[in-house]
């Protein structure tokens, strides 16, 4: 009887708190929900949100967004700076990572301790520096500056997600690569970078997103039409710089600019949490 | 293959631990060494300087009788087995076995063709394909083993290869290596903190302890004749008991009283020590091996300890039983920390023996022990360095075993 009792308080236990799991998951989903309904909606029936999908659906607000505002372009720029300044900081912050975990030179806590720190600083603070620089190299309005600028500010974060997963790595494999006659460049591409895979994976997707939702750096950088990238797009979209307030226009904007990075999310969810949350002493 | 020395090596870590005292150790070319101790005692230490992970403070290591100080682990042509075996994970078992050969530049071919001989040697051949996370423990020490092997290295550097594994599968890959060692005749420095593993694979043994080997010689040797009373105690299974006497001289006969109990002496044992004379009348540590006494009824004899048996183990063919007796202990500094279990008898004082199965002793009777006085051994008290024999061999490296005793 004990029994049964106890098994009905922990379906109860159990109960609640999948009661404020779906809660927590509806709350977060709500705004997408209403972003997708809006976004189908006609601009000449819109007034205001709307709950429930409209009965005559309409395609125009992607087709006008795609090729009148130039989102087509745009989606190759956002494309090419992600991906570039993801794999510039992911192979950058890889070397770095095994250098901090693998040697030990004079002054290595100071330089790993500032890198780390450098994730404090933001990128507003250095942008007016970064823009003079980038514009005295003769950079700006290059694909260059942009994606530069975009990995180096990845780069702290990086080096630390990957610091930290290297360094779980079992010492005595590379002890034992350096007996077997491995150069420390072998343990680095054979053992280390292979083991290292599920942090590889991470550190470029979260630098992907990053750089993907950057608003800053190519709106100071990349000034041209040629280089504008969907969130400089979608900013130049929004009520205050048009005087129109065109609202399923914008949501069709913003749901072609999250679809690649919701469907990067749902293919990849598994490997990304494992690259967060574990360390590489498995 | 070569000859391994360490001479005067000195390890101090950043932190200040000194895990080498000046250590000195010789491996002949195709010998098989075991260095044995306590863990702490810097036997780790050693192997790791040998192989060139761990720089000394001071000192030489010779391989092949070049000074190999300054040279990185890569250059020295030894092959280390590690204790959790350090396969890489990514690599399939032929590539695990094949990569110090690809990390030299060997030919494919070459490679190829050694991989599977050795795998054959080692009963491996079904899992070159395999990831090691597929293997079982002992199928993953052999692979180590075959990393090692096939490189065919002047010097092979065990650490504790065998611990990770169950206790049957211990004895048969303690055998094999020892097979294979003998096959290969590679010179052999062998880690283990288990004696048994030490005693039964080395052809000599090195025991250590606080950063120094308190001695080196063959197994049989150190079981009979212990420089210390260090190593006495971690020799042998059940080791060596400790009591501390008295000697002391009546009418020319020297007799050694120990609790209610007074030895003679015999004529053959004042021989082979003849510096027993010079501890007439004083204190000495005396040690009963566990071959070394019987039990008897309380009273059936003269000249017998009283106690009370402690624990019975029965292992089949023999049977150990551990008495608490009547006598003094040494210093823990002499004899380690009392037995577990606390101190049973007056002192703590605890003598363990072997003996045929069918021995009468249950836990809680009182027994006579009567210790055959010819297989005494005798240790100084204060330092705990055996007594020494005619003819000792004064060039066997003996140290005094530290103050402070096991760790």
């Amino acid at each position: 009887m004990s029994r049964g009792r106890h098994g009905a308080r922990r379906a109860l236990a159990a109960l609640g708190d999948h009661a404020i799991l779906v809660a927590a998951a509806l709350l977060s989903a709500l705004p997408l929900y209403l972003m997708l309904v809006a976004s189908f909606q006609r601009s000449s029936d819109f007034d205001g949100v709307a709950l429930l999908p409209t009965l005559e659906p309409t395609f125009d607000n992607y087709s006008t967004v795609w090729g009148e505002f130039g989102f087509d372009r745009m989606f190759v720029n956002s494309v090419v700076l992600s991906m570039s300044a993801a794999l510039i900081a992911t192979v950058l912050a890889a070397g770095a990572a095994y250098g901090f975990t693998r040697f030990r030179f004079a002054g290595r806590g100071v330089l790993l301790g500032g890198l780390i720190g450098m994730m404090a600083i933001p990128a507003i603070v250095v942008i007016v520096p970064l823009f003079i620089v980038m514009s005295d190299l003769g950079l700006v309005n290059q694909h260059a500056s942009g994606i530069v600028a975009e990995a180096g500010i990845q780069l702290p974060f990086a080096v630390f997600l990957l610091y930290s997963y290297m360094n779980d790595l079992p010492v005595e494999l590379f002890e034992a690569a350096e007996v077997d006659g491995a150069s420390r460049w072998r343990q680095f591409v054979e053992i280390a970078l292979p083991l290292s895979r599920p942090a590889l994976a991470t550190t470029f997707v979260i630098s992907a997103i990053y750089a993907w939702n950057d608003l800053l750096i190519p709106l100071v950088l990349w000034q041209t039409e040629q280089l504008t990238t969907l969130m400089v797009g979608l900013a130049t979209l929004g009520p205050g710089r048009t005087g129109v307030r065109d609202i399923p226009l914008l949501m069709a904007g913003v749901t072609i600019s999250i679809l690649p990075l919701a469907i990067a999310f749902l293919l990849g969810r598994r490997g990304l949490v494992r690259g967060l949350v574990e360390g590489g002493d498995r | 293959m070569a000859a391994i020395e360490l001479s005067e090596a000195r390890k101090t870590f950043p932190n200040g631990v000194e895990a080498l005292r000046g250590v000195d150790i010789a491996v002949a070319d195709g010998e098989l060494l075991v260095l044995v101790g306590p863990s702490g005692c810097g036997k780790t230490t050693a192997l790791r300087a040998i192989a060139g992970l761990e720089r000394l403070s001071s000192g030489v290591v010779r391989i092949g009788g070049e000074d190999v100080g300054d040279l990185e682990p890569a250059d020295r042509d030894v092959a280390m087995v590690f204790q959790n075996y350090a396969l890489y994970p990514n690599m399939t078992v032929a590539r695990n076995i094949a990569f110090g050969l690809r990390a030299r530049g060997v030919a494919k071919e070459v490679r190829e063709r050694r991989v599977r001989e050795i795998a054959q040697v080692l009963d491996i051949d079904a899992l070159l394909d395999r990831k090691p996370r597929a293997l079982s423990g002992g199928q993953r020490q052999r692979v180590a083993m075959g990393r090692a092997i096939v490189r065919d290295p002047r010097a092979f550097l065990m650490d504790e290869p065998l611990s990770n594994l169950d206790a049957r599968l211990r004895v048969q890959m303690r055998g094999e290596i020892v097979r294979i060692q003998a096959e290969l005749r590679t010179t052999t420095v062998y880690v283990t903190h288990d004696q048994v593993e030490a005693m039964t694979m080395g052809q000599r043994v090195a025991v250590m302890n606080d950063g120094a080997v308190l001695q080196c010689d063959t197994p049989q040797r150190l079981y009979d004749r212990p420089a210390s009373s260090f190593v006495a105690r971690f020799m042998g299974s059940p080791p060596m008991s400790l009591l501390l006497g008295r000697l002391v001289e009546s009418g020319g006969d020297l007799r050694c009283e120990l609790g209610d109990a007074s030895l003679a002496i015999p004529a053959e044992v004042l021989r082979a020590r003849p510096s027993l004379a010079r501890f007439a009348g004083r204190e000495v540590v005396a040690g009963v091996g566990p071959d070394g006494f019987r039990l008897a009824a309380p009273g059936a004899a003269a000249g017998a300890l009283t106690g009370a048996v402690q624990l019975v183990e029965m292992l089949g063919s023999e049977v150990l039983v551990h008495v608490d007796v009547v006598a003094e202990r040494p210093s823990n500094a002499v004899a380690g920390p009392p037995p577990a279990g606390g101190p049973g008898g007056p002192s703590g004082a605890r003598m363990s023996g072997r003996f045929e199965r069918g021995v009468s002793a249950l836990v809680g009777d009182r027994v006579a022990v009567l210790i055959d006085p010819g297989q005494l051994d005798f240790f100084d008290p204060e330092s705990g360095d055996a007594l020494p024999r005619e003819r000792e061999d004064a060039s066997a490296p003996v140290r005094r075993a530290a103050a402070g005793g096991g760790t």
